[in-house]
């Protein structure tokens, strides 16, 4: 199973400035200064099995987007049934948007179902959604000076065996 | 990188399915969508009181022992669930489809001719999100809010309100666009969606799954969004998934019901098709486009192996329910079709009259469809008025004799079934049974006699709404003697809801 697409492993192995975790950023290059942090609020997290995924985009206008290739940072976290917050420091200012899941099962991954969707939890910064994809760029992303937060709301499709609200009122 | 690696498909992928049918953006407060119906509704109503059976009822229902007419036949004892949309009016606002209003569970308990009645709303996660908002959210199949909550999968939007199915022990709502409904018997709370496999959760299972006499049952999914795709599932007497496929038939439409024959699925895909890039803005309905000068495909799936496929093609037709299916010794397939020259009835008749108005559409009507082993299949020529045909289910993918319906001989109403119809094939004869003015009947199921001999030895049973008295009722007939009217009717103090489906789990 190959878990990390080459050009991504490559990109994630070159930085490491993630404050508190195992490290997966991924500084920008270019000459600007590397002194901005975006702390990202994860809420909605409805159980502590598995893990967290936050990551950070920076792709431009025409750009699919969410896609993990473009990730500039990315990290990691247990679950805990609520939230968290995550930092990323280091980073050059601009305009990041922000994605994540919560890979419940552990397996690495944000599962789907056969027709390809989400079963596990996913939401967009700034709790932006999507007309038939992904939410946009713009509506999920912050824009960064020196220090900014954003918020992660972590969402669920309606599927599975879990007992819901009963019908008698 | 102990924490793990990156996950491996692209999250475009995954996230690309987030978005389903008519999805706007969140906002908090709807935007007005023109006038609402209900007040139409409401006056259409104290003009034409035939119009009961699409006012919304009470939450819950509940009548100890029904008023029995007639002797009730001591043998036809167990449960008989019946679902439909029924809560078409909440938070001030009325749907403008009778397919859209949130399904209601009747249950009659028949206990040696004592029987009593429940009545419940299914409790959906979309009809809770909604009461806890106080107000609604969510598209229906025919109506588009200007400002739609958005929802993560089609089960956001499940209204659980076609029918309902008993198997492998497990009672179960069905709707088409996502999941079945698990449902407690003891107390028809919903206990979530039925999840045949872990990667089925959240994927459609259509209301008319087919039961082989030998308990194998058979279903398709039809998924519109994220592309339109069909999905097949075998599922054994115990209710264990044997198998499941997902198919690209190309482009599709909402597929109501399909037949099974001894060795294979049969699914007309009529030319009614989703236009995906209509969604944004319009209803699911209204992002069907019909196309008179297309073709109906037939998809041929061999039950042994959905691998193997036939594709077939027939003129153009529209219609929501087959009765029954064969498959002959040279491959030759039949089957019943109640159907119309258009979808008239969907788009024009069962959408105002949720506001009270009658507009004529062509009628359904009972006509045999045959697929020769190779090659284009025929419609032969239709008939009478027809619809919610049904077979026993002894027969089901064999060859049937008997095929049951309602009909509409020469209405003076105008639009709704008066009739029920038991159709001889073999001898090309039908008889029926006229309710008379002011009743309208709804779908009549066979229900074999325990130990009977033969294909009709057995009860018909089905619900009536009596619009003049303002009740509904509970029709049985010997299957034997349909023209001879009930044996036995069981009448509730109130009108039902008028519905589509039910089932009955004898015992």
């Amino acid at each position: 199973m190959k878990r990390i697409p080459p050009l991504l492993a490559a990109l994630l192995a070159t930085g490491a400035i993630l404050s508190g975790l195992p490290s997966l950023a991924a500084p920008e290059t270019g000459g600007a200064a590397q002194a901005a942090e975006l702390t990202v609020a994860v809420s909605g997290v409805n159980s502590g099995n598995g893990r967290v995924f936050v990551a950070l985009h920076r792709v431009k206008a025409g750009v699919k987007f969410p896609d993990q290739k473009g990730a500039v940072a990315g990290a990691w976290r247990m679950a805990g049934k609520g939230g968290f917050s995550i930092t990323f420091t280091g980073l050059a200012p601009g305009r990041y948007a922000v994605n994540g899941f919560h890979d419940a099962n552990g397996n690495g991954d944000l599962d789907t179902n056969l027709l390809g969707i989400p079963v596990e939890g996913y939401g967009f910064g700034n709790g932006a959604t999507g007309m038939f994809g992904p939410a946009s760029f713009d509506d999920s992303s912050v824009e960064l000076k020196s220090a900014a937060t954003i918020h992660l709301p972590i969402g669920y499709a309606d599927s599975g065996a879990t007992p819901r609200r009963e019908s008698n009122r | 990188m102990s924490a793990g690696g990156i996950p491996r498909r692209s999250f475009l992928a995954a996230s690309a399915a987030s978005g389903l049918a008519g999805l706007a953006p969140f906002a908090p407060a709807l935007a007005a969508s023109g006038e609402d119906w209900g007040e139409a509704f409401a006056a259409a109503l104290g003009r034409n009181p035939m119009l009961l059976g699409w006012k919304t009822p009470p939450d819950r229902l509940d009548t100890g022992s029904l008023a029995v007419t007639g002797a009730w036949p001591a043998g036809l004892k167990g449960r008989f669930f019946r679902n439909g949309p029924s809560i078409h009016d909440r938070f001030g606002r009325r749907y403008r489809h009778w397919f859209d209003g949130d399904g209601m569970i009747q249950e009659f308990a028949i206990d040696g001719g004592r029987i009593a009645h429940r009545g419940r709303v299914v409790g959906t996660p979309k009809l809770a999100r909604e009461d806890a908002a106080g107000r609604r959210l969510y598209n229906g199949y025919g109506t588009h809010l200007e400002s739609a909550a958005p929802v993560r999968g089609p089960d956001g939007l499940n209204a659980a309100n076609i029918s309902v199915l008993h198997h492998g022990g497990e009672l179960l709502v069905l709707w088409e666009g996502g999941s079945a409904t698990r449902l407690d018997e003891a107390t028809l709370a919903a206990r979530g969606f039925k999840a045949w496999s872990p990667r089925l959760g959240g994927v459609p299972f259509s209301a008319h799954p087919k039961v082989d006499p030998d308990g194998a049952l058979w279903n398709i999914g039809c998924a519109l969004l994220p592309r339109p795709a069909l999905v097949l599932y075998h599922i054994d007497r115990a209710g264990r998934l044997a198998k499941a496929a997902l198919v690209d038939a190309g482009p599709i439409g909402l597929i109501h019901d399909f037949v099974v024959t001894h060795k294979s699925l049969v699914i007309l895909i009529q030319p009614f098709l989703f236009d995906p890039g209509r969604a944004e803005r319009v209803s699911v309905l209204d992002a069907h486009v019909w196309n008179p000068q297309a073709e109906t495909r037939v998809l041929v799936v061999d039950k042994a192996d959905f691998n193997r496929r036939r594709w077939h093609a027939l003129p153009a037709c529209f219609g929501f329910h087959y009765g029954n299916g064969w498959e002959e010794a040279d491959g030759t397939i039949r089957l019943d079709h109640c159907l119309a020259g258009d979808p008239g009835i969907l788009t024009e008749t069962l959408r105002y009259v949720m506001k009270g108005e009658f507009r004529p559409s062509a009628p359904l009507r009972y006509a045999q469809i045959v697929l020769p082993p190779k090659g284009d299949g025929r419609i032969e020529s239709p008939g009478e008025e027809a619809e919610f045909a049904k077979v026993a289910p002894a027969v089901v993918g064999r060859r049937h004799r008997y095929v049951y319906t309602l009909g509409a001989p020469d209405n003076p109403e105008g639009w709704h079934f008066r009739t029920v119809v038991k159709r001889d094939l073999e001898r090309g004869a039908a008889e029926s049974f006229d309710y008379g003015p002011g009743k309208i009947p709804e779908e009549h199921i066979f229900v074999p006699k325990p130990g009977g001999r033969g294909e009709d030895d057995g009860w018909l049973i089905g619900t009536v709404l009596d619009w003049k008295k303002g009740v509904s009722g509970l029709s049985a007939f010997d299957a034997r003697a349909v023209a001879a009217g009930p044996v036995a009717q069981a009448w509730l103090p109130y009108p039902l809801p008028l519905g589509f489906h039910g089932a009955f789990v004898e015992g």
